[in-house]
């Protein structure tokens, strides 16, 4: 249903709507998300993805909050741990977001654990972003999203690294681009503020496709033969070890770094070193602050250019490596 | 019993964060004292990292107040804070997230004299979540003179950036001259403009001639000493008092100045900000007085009398709708007698405005005469430019714009985002963790990207650069040269437009030998200030000592004498680009101006964006109007050049 914009959100949304443009804003609005694992990454998404106007927001987490919480969930005072103290009913995580909730995106708040969900639950949403999942809960929601044309995202932060991985199906969406020489103006027609600053230069929305695998594709690419046969370019060290730390949740073994793990994994040697995976293992704990941040800033405009169709998704890894500071975007599929 | 569960989670907390940065860092984290200068879209996101992160010592300066607009990704902000200051907001808000954290706010301009060079020596670590480039400029000036750590960021839509920078080591905030905004000459602006933007700087100019600080530098009536309508017939528009060239004026005593610029102020008071007269003058006769001058239209088509077009035009209004499910109220393009109501009853409104101003500070008993400021969230005064720009536009057959694009472009808005910010905040405090391990080789410059770059990266940290050492403001001795025209520059002009305009003094002292030329005590120099500097004694190769005691910042200029400037210029700064007079400064995006050798580096990683500033950014053309200031202002230029960052400065935060 079309509705005119108000005053109040004209005025609200005033920037964003000048960055990105009134339909990207209007479909952002109609945006059903569910979010599942309120970390502190899954907080800083929820955040973020309620700051822009969506429609919805489903909470889903059913764990207690912990102290560990603490470091990274900027929504949870010391009080909410004070309540446990004293025998007060356990607070629920998302408990403590509703109160930052100012604006006119409905909130709601599901207790349950995601791995008690059927397939159909998923159906509901326009996309299903799950935080701190183990791999074959990612696997199994992302399949289930498949099932129902629901665009799926995951991710976590591990210490000082972080990723996301993708599946926004076959996603359809407008870029701005930069408009040939000779091309008449579109005058009057602004979309952005971009496109009104700089009359020269101007952009005009054109209109583009990006295809997407599911994860049990991404985590089947053959990377042995692959990289043997140049059929793919190496992914960045992290997605490695990635693959590694799910080979230890798929066989229930501890987090070591040994050549074995590797094999087990089909992790070719030369693209990760075990030093940097032990270095990884071990920083594996409670969520940092600025990373969470980092991640979830990533995270939530890949969210948000999902559901407004506006701008190139990073399609379909992206991997905060606190190593080195840097972020990748890649693709991992063939 | 709470004091214990209190103190108990705390221990928790500390736990969790030492297990993560480890013991030791941890306890420098917990004895840092930092300062974070902002509290707007980078600020909220930092300080909550910081809080999460253990950081309990803070002390937050930001002299604005919240806004709606502001709400969207200023987290810490809630409806109900509108127009409470950002930095009070912010604190109290962080605070809940760990009440232990002792965060101390300032509601106040961070160059107040206050916070001194001992006052920054207290920190730590200095954050900088700025907004625009003079308090920048500021920050690091202080910085470096306290020798304190500096962490320096900036965001522009989906863009972002965050350095280091620290004394000795690495490039300081200034080492690299950040390029002037781009820059439309005068007499496009007053004679021949060919795109919406000259109508637009036009519209805003004659806020400034109607309701605010009137000068020559915002001129917009017809320029007939135009030297591309050199030769015209002499009668052409020298009828017209108005129609001085610019350049002459600059060069001419301060008197003549004045006198034609209150012209139009004095025409507008005498015809008693009159609207079918003002219309008639502005849109009809000052028009035909450029029609006159015919060489300036053998290449250009030529402008059309308003009351031509009123009679030519059927359209009356193309009003389909006050909003509709595709665009918004302020995206309708209005016609061309919509345009002329609109300015009419603007115009009527702010002179009734400006008389009540004047009648408040009469009342007050204030010397200062009251002016207008223009803001573009001052809905009357956006009114009156779209309204005034549009007019122009139709005259010069430009095609017409709508009120929400002319407020990205008449303020300059570079939109900010919630996700961005967060990003950058999330880099500043990694860099800060770093610091206090005293790990300056591994602190990196970040540059946050659209899109991944050919080694994939979206987040690209890259080594930071060594000092320049011929920095005119972290160099051992600092030096620079700048061109002139020492006949006409005035010592006033000197020190407004170069010291404090383009080299980010705040109050200087200017020597020559023993002879103290410009002094920063109020007062004690001023009957210099309308003297040329050749009267002074400067003249062409002169070098001029010059003192700021507050930023403890020492420069020796060497001034060299120039007849002629290109592009409106008034001077030169060597190794800077042209300066022109503040007057018609263009829109501009955030300026990329990494370092040569910086931009080498980076552009072997990537294409990523260089220098870009916190949140929306906004390009001051006049300097007279800030975002945050009310809309009237008691000011004097004395005033206007101590007053905040935001004022003076050409990039200010929406
Ligand atoms: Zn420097």
């Amino acid at each position: 249903m079309a509705v005119a914009f108000t005053d109040d959100e004209a005025q609200l949304y005033d920037r964003q709507i000048r960055l990105w443009g009134l339909d990207a804003q209007k479909r952002m609005r109609s945006a059903r998300v569910l979010l599942a694992g309120l970390t502190g990454l899954g907080v800083e998404v929820a955040k973020n993805i309620v700051l822009a106007g969506i429609k919805s927001i489903t909470l889903l987490d059913g764990a207690v909050t912990t102290d560990a919480d603490l470091t990274a969930q900027f929504y949870l005072g010391v009080e909410s741990l004070g309540l446990n103290v004293s025998h007060s009913p356990k607070t629920r995580r998302q408990k403590r977001l509703l109160v930052h909730n100012a604006f006119m995106v409905a909130v709601v708040v599901d207790e349950e654990n995601l791995e008690s969900k059927q397939d159909s639950f998923f159906s509901q949403f326009d996309i299903v972003c799950l935080v701190g999942a183990p791999l074959n809960t990612m696997i199994s929601v992302n399949d289930a999203c498949r099932k129902y044309c629901v665009k799926f995202i995951a991710g976590s932060v591990y210490g000082l690294s972080g990723f996301l991985f993708q599946d926004l199906l076959e996603h359809d969406y407008v870029e701005d681009v930069v408009r040939a020489p000779g091309e008449p103006p579109q005058v009057g027609k602004h979309e952005t503020a971009q496109q009104a600053l700089d009359a020269a230069n101007e952009t005009t929305a054109s209109q583009f496709h990006s295809s997407f695998t599911p994860l049990s594709a991404a985590l089947s690419v053959a990377w042995s033969d692959a990289i043997a046969a140049k059929r793919i370019k190496p992914a960045p060290k992290l997605w490695f070890a990635l693959l590694a730390l799910w080979q230890t949740q798929r066989q229930n073994i501890e987090l070591q770094a040994t050549s074995d793990l590797l094999a087990s994994a089909g992790i070719p040697s030369s693209v990760l070193p075990l030093d940097y995976l032990s270095a990884f293992f071990q920083s594996i704990g409670p969520e940092m602050s600025p990373v969470s941040a980092i991640v979830g800033g990533v995270y939530a405009q890949e969210v948000l250019k999902a559901v407004s169709g506006k701008d190139a998704p990073l399609n379909n890894v992206f991997l905060f490596d606190g190593t080195d500071g840097a972020g990748y975007a890649t693709r991992v599929s063939l | 019993m709470a004091t214990t569960s209190s103190s108990n989670h705390g221990a928790d907390r500390s736990a969790a964060v030492s297990r993560i940065v480890g013991d030791d860092v941890y306890a420098r984290i917990k004895a840092a004292k930092v300062l974070m200068v902002g509290a707007g879209g980078i600020g909220c996101e930092l300080l909550k990292n910081l809080v999460l992160s253990g950081f309990v010592n803070v002390v937050v300066v930001d002299l604005d107040t919240i806004e709606v607009s502001n709400l969207n990704r200023q987290f810490l902000f809630q409806r109900q804070h509108v127009g409470l200051p950002k930095a009070q907001v912010a604190a109290d808000s962080a605070r809940r997230f760990n009440p232990q954290a002792n965060i101390v706010f300032h509601h106040a301009n961070i160059k107040n004299k206050e916070f001194s060079q001992e006052w920054f020596g207290q920190f730590d670590l200095v954050l900088n979540a700025l907004d625009n480039v003079s308090a920048r400029n500021h920050v690091n000036r202080m910085c470096l003179a306290a020798d304190v750590p500096l962490v320096e960021s900036g965001t522009a839509g989906y863009l972002g950036q965050v350095t280091v920078i620290k004394k000795g080591a690495t490039e300081c905030f200034e080492c690299t001259p950040k390029p002037p905004p781009k820059q439309h000459p005068v007499c496009t602006i007053r004679n021949t403009p060919s795109l919406p933007i000259h109508c637009i700087v036009w519209g805003k100019f004659l806020f400034n001639q109607l309701f605010g600080l009137a000068d020559d530098e915002n001129n917009i009536s017809p320029n007939t000493a135009d030297p591309e309508a050199a030769g015209d017939n002499a009668d052409a528009g020298r009828q017209d008092v108005d129609g001085r060239d610019a350049n002459a004026e600059l060069s001419s005593a301060d008197s003549a100045t004045n006198n034609n610029v209150q012209s139009l102020r004095a025409w507008a008071i005498e015809h008693q900000y009159h609207a079918d007269e003002t219309v008639q003058k502005l849109f009809v006769n000052d028009v035909k007085t450029l029609l006159r001058m015919d060489k300036l239209w053998r290449e250009r088509r030529p402008p059309v009398p308003l009351d031509t077009l009123l009679e030519q035009s059927t359209d009356g209004t193309n009003d389909d709708g006050p909003a509709s499910s595709t665009r918004l109220k302020d995206q309708r393009v209005w016609g061309l007698k919509e345009c002329t109501d609109v300015f009419r009853s603007s115009l009527s409104r702010l002179a009734q405005r400006l008389s009540e101003e004047q009648a408040k500070a009469a009342a007050s008993g204030s010397s200062e005469a009251a002016i207008l400021s223009w803001d573009k969230d001052d809905d009357l005064a956006m009114d009156f430019v779209t309204a005034a720009a549009n007019l122009r536009m139709s005259v010069f057959s430009i095609p017409n714009m709508c009120r929400f694009d002319a407020k990205s472009m008449a303020g300059n808005i570079i939109p900010a985002i919630a996700t961005t910010n967060a990003i950058v905040a999330g880099l500043i405090v990694l860099e800060a963790m770093k610091i206090l391990r005293d790990q300056f080789s591994i602190c990196r410059m970040t540059f946050l990207a659209r899109k991944p770059n050919s080694r994939m990266k979206v987040l690209l940290p890259t080594e930071l650069s060594k000092p320049n050492p011929n920095c005119h403001v972290c160099a051992a001795k600092p030096r620079v040269t700048v061109h002139v025209n020492t006949n006409t520059m005035t010592l006033g002009q000197f020190d407004e437009v170069v010291l404090k305009g383009r080299l980010g003094m705040i109050a200087p002292d200017m020597m020559e030998g023993n002879r103290i030329l410009l002094s920063s005590e109020p007062g004690e120099t001023d009957i210099n200030n309308p003297k040329a500097l050749s009267s002074l004694g400067i003249v062409h190769d002169t070098s001029v000592f010059v003192e700021d005691f507050h930023q403890s910042y020492e420069l020796t200029i060497r001034v060299l004498h120039r007849e002629a400037f290109e592009a409106d210029a008034q001077f030169v700064v060597e190794g800077q680009g042209s300066v022109p007079p503040p007057a018609a400064q263009a829109p501009a995006a955030p300026a990329p101006t990494p370092s040569a050798d910086r931009k080498r580096k980076a552009e072997d990683d990537s294409d990523a964006p260089a220098v870009v500033d916190d949140d929306d950014i906004v390009l001051m053309d006049d300097g007279s109007a800030s975002d945050h200031q009310p809309a009237a202002a008691h000011v004097n230029k004395k005033h206007r050049l101590e007053t905040p960052a935001d004022d003076e400065d050409d990039i200010v935060f929406e």
